[in-house]
């Protein structure tokens, strides 16, 4: 083969490897940096002609900002190394791509040039630059979570990043942590048996490890965690290291203990109560029963449970309840919920008794429930029907006690009108045919009569007292008393009294009934003074243990306090009739009256140094 | 004091002795005419029964009236000759043993002119059988007829 041959048939194979090569390709003279040769490639990426191509040097195919380190580079490059650089070249059209550019020495023409191949890399820098962004967004975002700890563990378990969540949950900065080990954050007890070493083996075999349960903070503080363990893994699939990811859970864990804690109370409340609690679902079929509720029906827990609440019922109230609880779950009307309302029940034996059911409904997760407590009032009923009776008795009593008094007070009275009279009769007409002493018989006759006769009438206004109705209304007791005291000394204008009366003393009392309670003991004062040639008897208000009350004081002939107690009681009295007068009925009275009105009224005194009475009186008399 | 007679009705003949000797007593010499219990007070004041065919011109000056009587009671009896023109206007003082409230009530509800009730001590009716005969037999002047 001829040399030419030769030499034409290596060119035309350099041309094929230098225009096929997807790679743009050109040759430059390394003197004058011109363009010498270029390839189809180059020719299709940068988008020149041929002739435009081979008229350019190297200078054009950069921007111009970058034209001074293009030239150094070029000195700098000896002539028989192998280039390489990763340069930003512009387009016919201006765009700028980069290139990795790689570069051999090579005689073209007898000239000493370079053979440029050109690696368009735009794309994989674009895809290498978000790639470098998106890292940093999700590392930022990752350290910026705070309410997670989110951290990673070297295969050792090491710590090896950390977030702010991290140093917010378990208290460790991150320089502090970094490149120690996470066993710090468990309980010395766990640590003990060997859980954080166990956890890591198991997120390496399943991948993905979760668990709750205590760990410890810097300060030595306990909280329980949620918590991720994630093996990571390169292409490769070598184990790189943990992601762990740690959520405090101890509010949650309170609230579920508080939850439980309040379930318990309910349950061992509703378990010892004494009325039935019995709760149903939407179907009307039994989901609870209570204690009470086995006692009161006879069934157990566990056999009733399911069944439709109608077994409970005597039959004729079936219906009626499905009625109930279809116009409930279809209208809402709440008819009987949330009043009680008597009902019947049926035991186990068939039984029926009287209940009384106070019904409420709530809506769960699982639908609505009704829940009714039902006490067994069959004792209630009897005890009602017993008060109905006594009640119906002690009025026919209360009618007999009125035909009684009234009877006293006509058919007791009217014979002694006869003796007292005839006795009288007997005293005039007959006076020359008695001696002194059957005129003194018929004297004594004569005082006992009337005597008897005060006793009555005192015996008859205590009854009335009793029984009157009360009729409160506000009350000047100042005035009161002072109109009873003149009426007093009206009687006995001769007396040397001094009546002292606090002035300005109001209250709510039955007026009448008032007034026979200050008469009683006004009077009192005013009778057992009487041994006196001049007496005192006051009247006012005073504050004994806070409450407000009244008193009425004389300096008169007083009382043993020894029989204080005898003092309120009908008949009975201290002194002799012969000494003061008197039935015994008026401080009964008085104390009928100041109970009636809610009050009380007792005695202080000493023989021969006067009395005091005081009673209260409540604020709203019954 | 001629003609004014005064009905005692009484059914209790000690009380009817004790009321008359009180009128004694005060000199008060009227005549006494004394029913013994309801009926026989109706009779008398509307001419019936017993005493059919008596004078009706003659008509009590005061009326003495118990309440509790055999037959027909005192309210009774007052209720009826209020209700008649020729009696609505006798004076009728009831005179009896009761002070109950129910009892006054009733009594001045049918139209009684006073209310006493009679102690049991003697002295005492005598005082209150005088003033009452001062009043309704010399004082007091009697509706037109």
């Amino acid at each position: 083969m001829p040399g030419d041959e030769v030499l034409r048939q290596s060119e035309e194979r350099y041309r094929l490897l230098f225009d096929s090569n997807p790679h743009p390709a050109w040759v430059y003279d390394r003197e004058t940096l011109a363009i010498l040769d270029v390839s189809q490639s180059a020719l299709r990426n940068y988008g020149y002609s041929r002739e435009e191509f081979l008229s350019l040097t190297i200078k054009d195919l950069h921007p111009s900002e970058d034209i001074p380190s293009v030239l150094e580079m070029v000195a700098r490059m000896s002539a028989d190394i192998r280039g390489a650089g990763v340069w930003r070249h512009r387009k016919k059209d201006g765009n700028l791509i980069d290139v990795e550019i790689t570069s051999h020495p090579i005689v073209y023409g007898g000239r000493e040039a370079r053979l440029v191949v050109a690696t368009d890399i735009t794309q994989r820098k674009r895809a290498e630059e978000e790639l470098r962004q998106s890292e940093e967004r999700f590392r930022l975002m990752l350290s910026g979570v705070k309410d997670y700890a989110i951290y990673m563990l070297d295969p050792e378990g090491r710590v090896v990043s950390w977030n702010a969540g991290a140093e917010r949950i378990k208290g460790y900065r991150a320089e502090e942590i970094i490149g120690q080990h996470f066993a710090r954050f468990y309980p010395a007890e766990d640590v003990e048996r060997g859980k954080p070493w166990y956890e890591l083996k198991a997120a390496v075999q399943q991948e993905r490890y979760a668990e709750e349960g205590w760990r410890v903070r810097k300060d030595g503080s306990r909280f329980w965690a949620n918590v991720v363990i994630t093996a990571l893994r390169d292409e490769t699939g070598q184990l790189r290291g943990f992601g762990k990811v740690t959520r405090d859970m101890t509010e949650r864990k309170q609230i579920e203990q508080t939850l439980q804690a309040s379930e318990e109370k309910f349950r061992s409340l509703a378990e010892t109560a004494n009325d039935a609690i019995v709760s149903a679902d939407s179907q009307g079929n039994i989901a609870y029963f209570n204690r009470a509720a086995e006692r009161i029906f006879g069934y157990f827990s566990k056999e009733i449970v399911g069944q439709p609440l109608t077994v409970l019922m005597p039959e004729r109230f079936r219906n009626l309840h499905r009625q109930g609880v279809d116009r409930f779950l279809r209208t809402g009307d709440t008819r009987v919920i949330g009043k009680t309302v008597e009902l019947a029940g049926r035991r186990r034996d068939g039984t029926e008794f009287p209940l009384e059911l106070s019904l409420s409904s709530c809506k769960t997760s699982d639908g609505i429930f009704f829940t009714g407590i039902l006490s067994d009032i069959t004792e209630r009923k009897l005890t009602e029907q017993e008060t109905f009776i006594r009640t119906a008795q002690l009025e026919a009593a209360n009618e007999e006690l009125d035909a009684f008094s009234y009877s006293v007070s006509h058919d007791l009275r009217a014979p002694l009108r006869s003796i007292d009279g005839f006795s009288q009769a007997l005293l005039e007409d007959g006076a020359d045919r008695l001696d002194d002493q059957g005129k003194e018989h018929l004297h004594r006759i004569r005082a006992a009569t009337q005597r008897m006769g005060l006793l009555i009438d005192d015996l008859l206004n205590l009854s009335r007292v009793t029984r009157a109705e009360i009729h409160p209304g506000k009350l000047d007791i100042s005035a009161l008393a002072r109109s009873i005291a003149a009426e007093l000394q009206k009687t006995q204008p001769e007396r040397r009294m001094e009546f002292r009366i606090e002035d300005g003393l109001e209250t709510t009392a039955d007026a009448r009934l008032l007034r026979l309670v200050l008469e009683n003991l006004l009077g009192n004062a005013w009778k057992f003074t009487s041994k006196h040639p001049s007496a005192r008897i006051e009247f006012g208000e005073t504050h004994l243990n806070g409450a407000r009350a009244y008193f009425v004081r004389d300096d008169g002939a007083g009382f043993d306090p020894a029989y204080a107690g005898k003092l309120f009681g009908a008949f009975q009295r201290l002194h002799a009739v012969t000494e003061f007068p008197g039935t015994g009925v008026g401080l009964a009275t008085v104390q009928r009256i100041i109970h009636r009105h809610g009050g009380r009224v007792w005695a202080e005194g000493a023989v021969e140094r006067g009395a005091t009475f005081y009673f209260t009186l409540a604020e709203t008399p019954s | 004091m001629e003609n004014k007679l005064i009905l005692l009705v009484e059914d209790n003949p000690d009380d009817e002795a004790l009321t008359l000797r009180a009128l004694k007593k005060n000199n008060i010499a009227n005549e006494v005419v004394v029913a013994r219990d309801g009926v026989e007070a109706l009779d008398y004041l509307f001419g019936t029964g017993a005493h059919a065919g008596r004078d009706m011109n003659v008509m009590p000056q005061v009326i003495l009236l118990d309440l509790k009587l055999p037959k027909i009671d005192g309210f009774e009896v007052l209720r009826r000759l209020r209700a008649d023109e020729r009696t609505k206007f006798l004076p009728v003082v009831i005179l009896t043993t009761s002070n109950e409230e129910k009892d006054r009530l009733n009594g001045y509800g049918l139209g009684a002119n006073s209310f006493v009730r009679k102690p049991v001590e003697f002295g005492q009716f005598i005082e209150g059988v005088r003033q009452l005969g001062l009043y309704w037999l010399i004082l007091n002047e009697a509706a037109p007829r």
